[in-house]
């Protein structure tokens, strides 16, 4: 049997060895999607954070369940607890309800703060209607992806609007994606760059981000769209230098010139003919 | 059940009576004939109407098929009878009709008709609920065998995503009445004093329609299957063919029964209180209970009407979700998840109620912060109606709205962390009992608590860029629905099954078995956690090879977690059905008045209203809940 | 089953139970019913305030036959009246078969109501194109599901009604009020969404 402070010590003394062995643990690992874009590295930042909030409340709850389970077991009610007490206490209620509260709200404005200065997804259009002519690293490049099942395909409105299978960026060059769907809703994720977006029929959804690392990344679709919706991947989008991109773009010109006169005008987004609805 | 009741020679039986032995049988031929009529109607209204869809696999005759199987079904059990003999102004129901409505004169006939007593209809519950669960389960498996390899290896991409629809849709259909259901219908009569719900056929009704839904769901396998899993997201539901009904008619009858649960428990709770017994001194568990039904009241309609809509659109080529047609997909991702989120929290709210109501009786001690429970409880309901937008927090809808519902998503981990806070104080250094039921809620304390901080990634929207519909929300949910309410499911089984059935499933084994279903969840949602984190979507048959080795993990675990529930439902079709072990009176040595009744239940529960109600977890002084009149008191070793 | 003697179901613990049963269940019904209607305003307003591709009415199509839809409300209007009377008959505490008149012409209006709502939604099919715009999907659906409602309120005065005149089980206050609360909250509805279909196409 263990009286009030030696309780309250042994959950202390376990809250503390968990807390600070978890946060140290926390800091150092790396955290999902990685560095590889600006937007990427927010989001890191953000899960550390809150990674970091998180786990002394989580592990201030699971010491105290540890203790009361297997340290703290005292007999049935003795003298030492009063029959009001072991009902409730009004002082313990209101400081938990005001700590988790302010828990929460520090989170909360966290976060709003976070998504004020990021804006992803959902934003608008910060590209004037006129596309700019190649753009440099002070204006955001335009890059359309358009969903359909089961793949993407992306449009470049600043190299006269050509067409790709494959995703080719440019190093530290801010992208603002136009996700689009052609039929059913599908989410465009590309992990590395930490972005994604529901693509909608008829619908714009602008993310930016801004890669910093050349490299070969996975790009995948992350909502269900149909029969093949786990194979609506492809593992050779690329982040390139700034010299290779405008190499790759004037290949792609060349080779996209005789088909160019049948793709349809760059738009925001494109109506398909309703005939695959209505089952 | 009652085998040892000597069975009351009942008067002359009139023929009313007899088809309602049959009932089961002609609820099958009903429904039979009415998916015919439905279908032929249905079939040849499209031939004649529109000249775009006139084969006979149209939507109109599959979907009024569907229906009208589900409405044969009911009046072939007899649910007409009543309404009709009504309209028509007959006599009502003689006080010996109702009682034997009532399934009064015992026999296991009663579990297999029309009967209006709750306590039957408690045991019809928990047995659909198992077999939904099992069925579910073994979906589960085959979708964990399918991930062992990267590309697609045991079944084809419309078999996998026609199980990964199955599986979800048929949890989603178990767990909306997973607690409430056997435990709810069983025990909120008798914990409130009343000797019947406030509307018994309704109540029968509310289970019957699961039997036909669970049905027409499945059917869907004969017809094509269909590949939206259970969001339904259109446009791609007006795109699947004829296997989509399947889902529309079954999420709408699992709708209505809920809303009509909702309603009827509502009214049971306010209106057929013992006389002395106030809100304020309830058992906590009727409090979730009734928690829960307001949501279910309130949140189903909006799913019925998303159905409708839906269902225009397939029948008559209405608009409401294609796009080029003025329609939106946001429509119904808007209404499904308005009613989705309250959802989730019919869920978990009875288990909240089981969490509090059994505590005491294993620390031996007051529920510490009864009112302050109850507080939580009702802040999470309320809260869950204005949270549903986090669900599209990707989606490219209505951005500016997103700080409001990050914030309010995050609030509603106050209410609920106010379980915590009550769990905590009533087990405060008290010599906690670990009977099976405990070990079970331990469980769920834990489990629930790794649901909860996982929810909080997924609540902000920079982390949830990255976290969104991939396997973290998917270990999330499992976490919170399966980590959390199925284990307060088992703890409530183990925990009421001897009154239930004067049976006793507690052996040592099911001990071990919580080690085993705990470990093996564990080990199967850390790992998807773990996935989910690395880039893995769901409901994705392919998936990066880098992935492989946690998702071999995942899957062994998932194996083990499957036998391991698969001999939790052994152990208790052995201690129950096949080697009956009795259970002692009063096994938990619980204050709650409905351990003073004798077992099995009086058909009318109560002779006499009990009296001087207490709060049923006065274990310092030892004071029972409530005096109860005639019944004789099993009042033991407390 | 124990030796304990059965008590049949007549045996309330309080006589006003039932009607208080029924009062709530009855409130309880119109929060639903609630959840229901916000339902298909969310989509009217949500579809027109968007109008995605042109597509809420691009055959500016306007509301339904004025005349048709008029009499459909004045019918339930009528039939409300007659409810309202009775109930206020019962709370007076009238003998039994003073009602009977007011009840059959409750019932012959409410009769009526279903008729002519059914014969507009027949209007709406000939006249009207679901394919075409999702004004018109959403008008349409709203109305059936009103029609829907009208029916189903109907069948419950139908039960009252023959329960009453035929002796077998006489209408109660609680059951009188009851019926006037969800027939008014359907009427409301109707007129309304007859107002927002009419107005704001």
């Amino acid at each position: 049997m263990r009286n009030r402070a030696s309780a309250l010590r042994a959950v202390f003394v376990t809250w503390l060895i968990l807390a600070i062995a978890g946060d140290v643990g926390l800091a150092l690992s790396p955290m999902p999607p990685g560095e590889a874009s600006t937007l990427a590295s927010d989001e890191s930042f953000t899960m550390k954070l809150l990674a970091l909030m998180a786990w002394p409340v989580f592990s201030a709850v699971l010491a105290a369940l540890f203790c009361t389970f297997v340290v703290n077991r005292m007999a049935p009610p003795t003298a030492e607890v009063s029959a009001a007490e072991l009902r409730g206490n009004n002082r313990i209620q209101t400081t938990w309800i005001a700590v988790t509260l302010v828990v929460v709200l520090s989170i909360a404005v966290y976060g709003t703060v976070a998504l004020a200065m990021d804006q992803p997804g959902g934003g608008v259009s910060t590209v004037s209607a006129a596309l700019p002519q190649p753009a440099d690293a002070s204006q955001p490049l335009e890059v359309q992806v358009i969903a359909q099942q089961w793949w993407f395909t992306y449009r470049y409105p600043t190299y006269g609007g050509i067409e790709t299978a494959q995703l080719v960026l440019p190093v530290g060059q801010k992208i603002e994606f136009h996700i689009t769907s052609l039929d059913v809703t599908h989410s465009f994720w590309f992990y590395a760059l930490g972005v994604k977006a529901d693509a909608v029929p008829l619908n714009d959804n602008v993310v930016t981000a801004t890669p910093t690392q050349i490299g070969t990344y996975r790009v995948q679709c992350a909502e269900l769209c149909g029969l093949w919706h786990g194979n609506m991947a492809d593992s050779t989008a690329m982040v390139v230098s700034t010299s290779d991109f405008t190499a790759w773009v004037q290949q792609q010109t060349t080779a996209d010139a005789p088909v160019m006169k049948y793709l349809e005008p760059y738009s925001h987004t494109y109506l398909e003919p309703p005939a695959i609805y209505g089952g | 059940m009652d085998a040892v009741a000597p069975a009351r020679p009942l008067p002359a039986r009139p023929l009313s009576r007899r088809l309602y032995e049959w009932g089961l049988l002609l609820g099958v031929i009903g429904s039979i004939v009415g998916f015919l009529i439905g279908w032929a109607i249905g079939s040849v209204a499209i031939a004649y109407s529109f000249d775009t869809d006139n084969s006979l696999g149209s939507d109109a005759g599959i979907l009024l098929g569907y229906a009208l199987s589900a409405v044969g079904f009911l009046a072939g059990m007899g649910f007409l009878n009543y309404p009709i003999s009504r309209l028509l102004g007959r006599r009502m129901p003689t006080a010996e009709e109702k009682a034997y409505q009532h399934g009064e004169g015992g026999g296991l006939g009663r579990y297999f008709r029309l009967t209006t007593d709750h306590k039957v209809i408690g045991i019809q519950y928990l047995v659909m609920i198992l077999a939904f669960l099992f069925i579910g389960g073994m979906g589960a498996m085959f979708i964990r065998s399918e991930l062992l390899t990267p590309t697609p290896s045991v079944a084809n991409a419309q078999s996998y995503l026609t199980l990964v629809g199955l599986h979800s849709t048929l949890m989603i259909f178990m767990a909306s009445a997973a607690i409430i259901g056997p435990f709810g219908n069983y025990f909120v009569p008798i914990m409130i004093g009343s000797r019947n719900m406030a509307f018994p056929r309704l109540e029968a009704l509310t289970f019957w329609l699961l039997p036909p839904a669970g049905l027409i769901l499945l059917s869907t396998v004969f017809i094509g299957g269909f590949t939206t899993g259970w969001t339904g997201y259109a446009p791609l539901s007006d795109q699947n063919a004829i296997g989509m009904d399947s889902y529309l008619i079954g999420f709408g009858l699992i709708g209505i029964s809920i809303g009509l649960s909702g309603l009827n428990m509502i009214a049971t709770i306010l209106t057929k209180r013992a006389p002395t017994l106030p809100l304020s001194r309830m058992p906590i568990f009727v409090w979730s209970v009734l928690v829960t039904s307001f949501l279910g009241l309130l949140a189903a309609p909006a799913l019925i009407g998303a159905v409708l809509m839906e269902t225009l659109d397939r029948t008559f080529q209405s608009t409401f979700y294609v796009p080029s047609g003025g329609g939106s997909p946001y429509l119904w991702e808007n209404l499904f998840w308005f009613f989705g989120h309250p959802e989730v929290y019919i869920f978990i709210v009875p288990a909240f109620g089981i969490v509090m109501e059994l505590l005491p009786v294993f620390t031996r001690r007051p529920l510490w912060g009864y009112r302050v429970g109850i507080g939580g409880m009702v802040g999470v309901g309320l809260l869950s109606f204005a949270v549903w937008q986090h669900h599209l927090f990707v989606s490219g809808l209505a951005p500016s709205l997103r700080p409001f519902y990050m914030f309010s998503t995050e609030l509603i981990s106050v209410p609920t962390g106010i379980i915590f806070l009550v769990a905590l104080g009533s087990m405060w250094r008290a010599r906690v009992r670990f009977s099976t039921p405990m070990l079970f809620i331990g469980g769920f304390l834990f489990n629930f608590l790794i649901g909860g901080f996982t929810g909080v990634f997924l609540s902000d929207v920079p982390s949830d860029f990255s976290l969104h519909a991939s396997y973290f929300v998917q270990a999330h949910f499992h976490y919170t629905i399966m980590g959390g309410e199925v284990f307060a499911l088992m703890a409530a089984i183990v925990y009421f099954l001897p009154k239930m059935t004067g049976r006793s499933m507690d052996t040592k084994w099911l001990k071990y078995q919580f080690w085993a279903v705990f470990i093996t969840f564990n080990g199967t949602f850390i790992s998807l956690i773990a996935v989910g984190i690395l880039g893995m979507p769901r409901r994705a048959i392919s998936y990066a090879a880098y992935l492989q080795p946690l998702n071999i993990s995942a899957s062994l675990f998932a194996f083990g977690l499957g036998a391991s529930m698969a001999w939790f439902l052994g152990i208790l079709i052995w201690k129950v059905i096949i080697k009956p072990t009795p259970a002692t009176d009063n096994t938990w040595q619980s204050l709650g008045v409905e351990w003073q009744l004798p077992t099995p239940v009086p058909v009318f529960n109560y002779d006499d209203v009990p009296t001087a109600w207490a709060l049923p977890y006065d274990y310092d002084t030892g004071t029972p809940a409530a005096v109860v009149g005639s019944a004789s008191p099993a009042m033991s070793g407390v | 089953m124990t030796d304990l003697p059965t008590i049949g179901p007549g045996h309330a613990t309080d006589p006003a139970e039932p009607s208080r049963t029924l009062t709530v269940g009855s409130r309880l019904v119109l929060g639903a019913n609630t959840t229901l209607q916000l339902t298909f305003l969310f989509a009217f307003l949500y579809l027109r305030a968007n109008n995605f591709a042109g597509g809420w009415n691009p055959g500016g199509v306007s509301g339904p036959p004025e005349v048709l839809a008029l009499v459909a409300l004045l019918a339930p209007v009528v039939a409300l009246v007659a409810l309202w009377a009775v109930s206020n008959a019962m709370k007076r505490g009238a003998a039994r078969s003073s009602v009977n008149g007011l009840l059959w012409l409750a019932f012959a209006f409410v009769v009526l109501t279903g008729a002519i709502r059914i014969f507009l939604m027949y209007q709406f099919g000939s006249a009207w194109n679901l394919q075409n715009g999702t004004y018109i999907d959403v008008s349409v659906a709203w109305y059936g599901v009103i029609l829907a409602e009208f029916i189903l309120a109907g069948l419950w005065t139908m039960s009252l009604v023959m329960g009453h005149v035929r002796g077998a089980s006489p209408i109660t206050t609680a059951q009188s009020r009851a019926l006037v609360e969800q027939w008014s909250y359907i009427t409301v509805v109707a007129f309304a969404v007859y107002a927002l279909v009419e107005f704001v196409t």
